[in-house]
């Protein structure tokens, strides 16, 4: 059985607990009824309104990320690469903030994700003329931490200048990351950039796995890089930037994820995108469960949970790649 | 009327680095079937107008290939026309052998979802050109695994996959033993004699005498000499342009130079 079909079963069972988990105790039956809204009002509330969303959510948000961090390693050929790392995502986060601080999203709804994509698009954007001008992938990851850094800055500010405690207070719980508590109109917000990023991202398959030869042989066996990097681009910033605006910054899945899976496509980055996806939707899905399940005061927040998995994860990649002299 | 001159024809070529020409005003033909290679010291200029034959780098001049400008060719056609064999490893990935030379096929294939749906015709070049680089028994391999020279080979093997007429190939030998290194020299001459062109970048002079059917010796930039090895590879310019004195004799009617000393410090 291929990886992909693995990864998709384990996709749709995990949506199945998911979905049949929570506060609410329902029955399996109680749980179908409800969401095909034949039960009661209040099963079809809590499935359709509460539980779906969620499921949903997680599972374009594991899709982005996944899917984004194997098309950025691919690219930039750094097994570190990832959105999160990058500052990628906490551009995204820092346009979104300022959205909600200026009180764009009064607007239109359709300002936050506009924003945190654009965000998004200059920090790709600066990160990847990094690389044309001979960076290496130390001074990459250097940049990219300097960008996180800075977002992180900015967005300080905008907390240490709001006026008001409970935007505070909501922004904080923004920026800690979470698939919880939201909506369908949250989920319709963001997933056609998911979408199209997706689309463009696949798009760049065949080409990744040529870069493996390194740009200039890659190049003479027709691989157009500028679009190849226009492609990542623009599908990281709007795949990324899209659910940042939806979840908050989560980090961490985008590195982890492909290179858990890279082995299963025999190393080939192009192949290693769709797997990437659907894993980063398993390793989403799984998290939210388990935050779900543990007995905790307060709901642990997603994004706090990835980090706790993911840093430690990453400096092990760091101290093993320095001894392979990757 | 002229006719289409078939081949390689590069003309004037002159290539900047900033302000300062690293190549300036060179000329050269490479007909079909033909072994031209490229000779000079480090820092002479040899990579450079490799590179820019296969339009990786600006210049300025004129590179043709049977009569069409190779700048003004269609990506996908320039690249079943041209194979380019870069003079540094940069595999990233543990990929399997195989699948490398695989790549070489990219040229012939719908360019993006599956990308790569191997026909039978693709499966031979790649076995055909895994077998001329004696590196047939690495193909379950993973590339990072690899010794130097069985990299080198394997790397070889992918150019020779995109079955391209014109080949051009920086220092593919420098890694390899001598063994290894008369064998891929013999498989670049037979390469040559089923009719395609080829550019080849390479260090040892004895090599290059025996094996290519011209040279061109650059010098900073310049073409210092053209021609049969005989007329290119003589003690003076030697002298003039490496600095080193060479043993120079001839070995069942072919030459060999040995460089033995130094000229000048």
């Amino acid at each position: 059985m291929s990886i992909n079909a693995i990864l998709l079963i384990l996709l749709l069972l995990l949506s199945s607990v998911s979905l049949l988990i929570g506060e609410a105790r329902l029955t399996v039956s109680e749980a179908i009824s409800g969401l095909f809204g034949i039960g009661t009002e209040a099963q079809r509330l809590i499935m359709q309104e509460i539980r779906l969303p969620r499921v949903v959510l997680a599972w374009l948000l594991g899709f982005a990320l996944g899917a984004c961090g194997a098309a950025l390693q691919g690219l930039l050929r750094n097994p570190l690469a990832e959105p999160g790392l990058l500052g990628i995502s906490s551009s995204a986060g820092l346009g979104a903030v300022l959205a909600l601080y200026f009180g764009l999203t009064s607007l239109s709804l359709w300002m936050l994700p506009m924003v945190a994509m654009l965000f998004a698009l200059l920090a790709t954007g600066l990160l990847y003329a990094l690389t044309r001008s001979g960076a290496t992938n130390q001074t990459l990851i250097l940049v990219g931490v300097a960008l996180s850094s800075l977002a992180a800055a900015l967005t300080s500010l905008a907390l240490n200048l709001a006026p008001n405690p409970t935007d505070v207070q909501d922004i904080i719980l923004w920026l800690l990351g979470s698939i919880s508590d939201r909506s369908f109109a949250d989920v319709m917000l963001c997933l056609p950039f998911v979408a199209v990023g997706l689309v463009l991202l696949q798009l760049s398959a065949p080409a990744l796995d040529v870069l493996t030869l390194g740009e200039g042989e890659a190049s003479t066996l027709g691989v157009d890089l500028v679009r190849l990097r226009g492609l990542i681009i623009a599908g990281s910033a709007l795949s990324v930037g899209a659910t940042v605006a939806v979840t908050g910054a989560i980090g961490f899945v985008g590195l982890v994820v492909p290179h858990l899976l890279r082995r299963f496509v025999d190393y080939r980055p192009g192949r290693l995108l769709l797997p990437s996806a659907l894993g980063g939707a398993v390793l989403i899905l799984a998290a939210d469960i388990v935050l779900r399940l543990i007995d905790t005061p307060k709901e642990l927040m997603l994004g706090v949970v990835t980090a706790l998995i993911g840093a430690p994860f990453f400096l092990a990649l760091v101290l093993r790649s320095r001894r392979d002299q990757l | 009327m002229t006719a289409i001159p078939a081949g390689l024809a590069v003309a004037g070529l002159t290539i900047r680095h900033g302000s300062r020409a690293v190549v300036r005003d060179l000329s050269f033909v490479v007909a079909p079937g033909e072994l031209l290679g490229l000779i000079g010291p480090n820092g002479a200029g040899k990579s450079t107008v490799v590179k820019a034959i296969a339009q990786l780098l600006r210049y300025q001049g004129d590179i043709q290939f049977n009569g069409q400008a190779i700048a003004t060719m269609p990506t996908r056609e320039r690249a079943r026309h041209l194979a380019y064999l870069s003079q540094d490893d940069a595999v990233q990935w543990p990929i399997r052998v195989w699948d490398l030379v695989a790549l070489g096929r990219h040229p012939y294939h719908g360019s993006w979802w599956r990308g790569a749906a191997m026909s039978d015709a693709d499966r031979a070049v790649i076995e055909s050109a895994l077998h001329l680089t004696a590196s047939w028994s690495l193909r379950e391999r993973r590339f990072t695994e690899l010794s130097g020279g069985e990299r080198a080979r394997v790397r070889l093997a992918r150019a020779l996959a995109v079955d391209a007429p014109l080949l051009l190939a920086d220092e593919p030998i420098a890694a390899l033993d001598p063994q290894h290194q008369l064998g891929v020299m013999r498989l670049l001459r037979e390469h040559c004699q089923r009719g395609n062109s080829l550019v080849l970048v390479l260090h040892d002079l004895t090599l290059a005498s025996r094996f290519c059917d011209r040279l061109l010796l650059l010098d900073r930039g310049r073409c210092f000499a053209q021609g049969t090895a005989q007329a290119v590879l003589t003690p003076e310019t030697l002298r003039e342009v490496y600095g080193i004195q060479a043993l120079m004799g001839e070995h069942q009617q072919q030459a060999y130079i040995l460089p033995w000393a130094c000229e000048r410090q």
